[in-house]
């Protein structure tokens, strides 16, 4: 925490965790109520969850006009030719307006351009990750005619395969070895107790997600349906945690 | 004569069983016979207390004195500690490796004390509390009355009750429901399979999760504040003032209905799902978003 509620401001990290629900106890009554006084600080919050409404009202599927020109384009970056790849109109749009970012200090107009930018590259990944999902036994590359490179392994790309899923799965496995260890020492109540509910909510929540996963491999561009998916896993997440506070002897 | 000697023997015995049975309870209920320890000092108003009992049941109570009084009955073999100065006192009962004593633990502390409490099974019921309160069971009933300033519950398997709201509150629970009642001006309440029932109103903005566990929320939602309401699987129900609220509802593989006749429903193009809306201008704002569970508004009062 870097701020103070009388004179500093609010940091970058400290409104976007607020705005994220991330600040727990008295750094978020701190940052709250230094909005409150701060028309400033109060100005950029507002500007990011205008930011974030926006991200979230963007349509669920971003076609852009030229589909196969840009997968074109990547194949040509790929092979190491020089390219430049048009950003959809409808992927800019997601910017805040000039009269917006005329009210964002510098920092912010770096947050609000990170945001942007992740936006973007998260339309142009998933774009990507559909076609290749889409086209996985016979590679687009390797169907252009036209193209004059040498077909590339085409590795599949799924989004279940990220590394936050696989830390999250690390992350499980060990919760659940050491509660199975602390229960197997003698801990019949604390850990065995935390492991038997730990295990049935697991299997609830995995249930949901590969139900969310299948819808998405269907439909890969419902943006709804990819944020109800990322905060199932992060569900999960929390779960995993909460067991291995509640199992533990502290 | 004979009469008389029969039907004193017969209440002796009856006396006699009576008292071993009430014995047999104390000594089931507290895992062991039970004896009775009394504690207490000095603790500041918003001193911390720590309190562990994993079996049994821990209750808390606030009071207007600057001191700490706990009663406890505890089994043979296990022992009460308690310890700290007045700044902080640790509670709890003193286990064996594996083994957990059933013990009854009763404590009173300042009104704004800070109060962490741990459990595995047994229920844990708060009182009176103003301060910071965090309660973890894994599945013992967790019931809160007052008002803590903050809040925090966390639990596997076990109902949560919060009887009076909180400004500050963090409730989490797997397969046990949670219910909250009162005022909350900043929320979040999070299940897994165990269902969320909220009868209040929300000050600035609260956010309830569930994978499997319906939602029914039965309130009002203040001017300017946000409830957020997600879903895999459960059912969403909105019981509501006809007027004062807007609403974004999506269900992607669910239905929308409702009684209020302002809430127009749409389906969305492309097969994905239900959806609805309602402005309403500055005033409070729900959002649900649901894979595919039904999302239900009704009008407050109607049958």
């Amino acid at each position: 925490m870097t701020s103070d509620q009388t004179t500093a401001h609010c940091s970058d990290e400290e409104l976007n965790d607020w705005i994220d629900w991330r600040l727990d106890g008295s750094a978020r009554e701190r940052v709250a109520r230094h909005c409150a006084g701060c028309a400033d600080c109060s100005a950029q919050a507002d500007a990011l969850r205008a930011l974030l409404a926006a991200a979230r009202s963007a349509p669920e599927s971003i076609q852009p006009p030229d589909v196969d020109a840009m997968e074109r384009a990547i194949v040509a970056r790929l092979a190491g030719a020089p390219s430049s790849v048009d950003v959809p109109a409808r992927v800019l749009a997601l910017h805040p307006t000039p009269a917006a970012a005329s009210t964002v200090r510098p920092a912010r107009r770096r947050t609000a351009a990170l945001i942007a930018a992740g936006l973007a590259l998260m339309a142009a990944s998933s774009l990507v990750t559909a076609r290749l999902v889409r086209h996985d036994a016979t590679p687009a590359i390797a169907r252009a005619p036209e193209s004059r490179v040498a077909p590339l392994p085409m590795p599949t790309v799924r989004p279940a395969a990220s590394t936050e899923v696989t830390q999250l799965r690390m992350e499980t496995d060990r919760t659940l070895s050491a509660l199975r260890a602390a229960a197997a020492a003698g801990d019949r109540v604390l850990a065995a107790e935390t492991l038997r509910v730990l295990e049935r909510s697991l299997s609830t929540i995995d249930a949901a997600i590969e139900e969310a996963e299948s819808a998405l491999a269907h439909d890969p561009g419902n943006v709804a349906l990819a944020e109800l998916l990322s905060r199932t896993y992060e569900r999960k997440r929390e779960l995993v945690r909460r067991g291995a506070v509640l199992g533990s002897r502290s | 004569m004979s009469v008389r000697r029969r039907a004193a023997g017969l209440t002796a015995l009856l006396t006699i069983a009576a008292a071993g049975q009430a014995r047999t309870l104390d000594a089931q209920a507290a895992g062991g016979a039970p004896v009775a320890q009394r504690r207490g000092q000095h603790l500041d108003a918003d001193g911390a207390v720590r309190v562990w009992n994993l079996v049994g049941s821990v209750r808390v109570i606030g009071w207007a004195r600057d001191s700490i009084a706990v009663s406890a009955l505890v089994p043979e073999g296990a022992r009460l500690f308690f310890g700290g100065d007045r700044r902080g006192v640790k509670v709890g009962i003193e286990d064996g490796a594996g083994s957990a004593p059933r013990a009854a633990l009763e404590i009173r502390v300042p009104h704004g004390a800070r109060v962490w409490v741990k459990s595995a099974t047994a229920p844990i019921t708060v009182t009176a509390l103003t301060g910071e309160v965090e309660l973890y069971s894994v599945s013992g009933e967790v019931r809160v009355a007052g008002r803590p300033a903050t809040l925090r519950v966390e639990s596997m398997d076990a109902p949560v009750t919060v009887a009076d709201g909180a400004a500050w509150l963090r409730a989490r629970t797997s397969a046990g429901t949670l219910r909250v009642r009162g005022a909350v001006d900043d929320a979040v309440l999070s299940t897994v399979g165990g269902g969320v029932r909220v009868e209040g109103t929300v000050a600035q903005r609260a956010r309830i999760e569930t994978v499997t566990g319906a939602v029914h929320f039965d309130g009002t939602v203040a001017r300017g504040a946000e409830l957020a309401i997600d879903t895999n699987a459960g059912d969403v129900t909105l019981t509501l003032e006809p007027r004062g609220v807007a609403l974004d509802l999506l269900t992607l593989n669910g239905r929308v209905a409702s009684t209020l006749p302002t809430v127009r429903r749409a389906v969305r193009p492309q097969g994905r799902g239900q959806a609805a809306s309602v402005s309403a201008g500055d005033a409070g704002r729900i959002e649900v978003r649901s894979f595919k569970g039904a999302i239900v508004v009704e009008g407050a009062g109607s049958p």
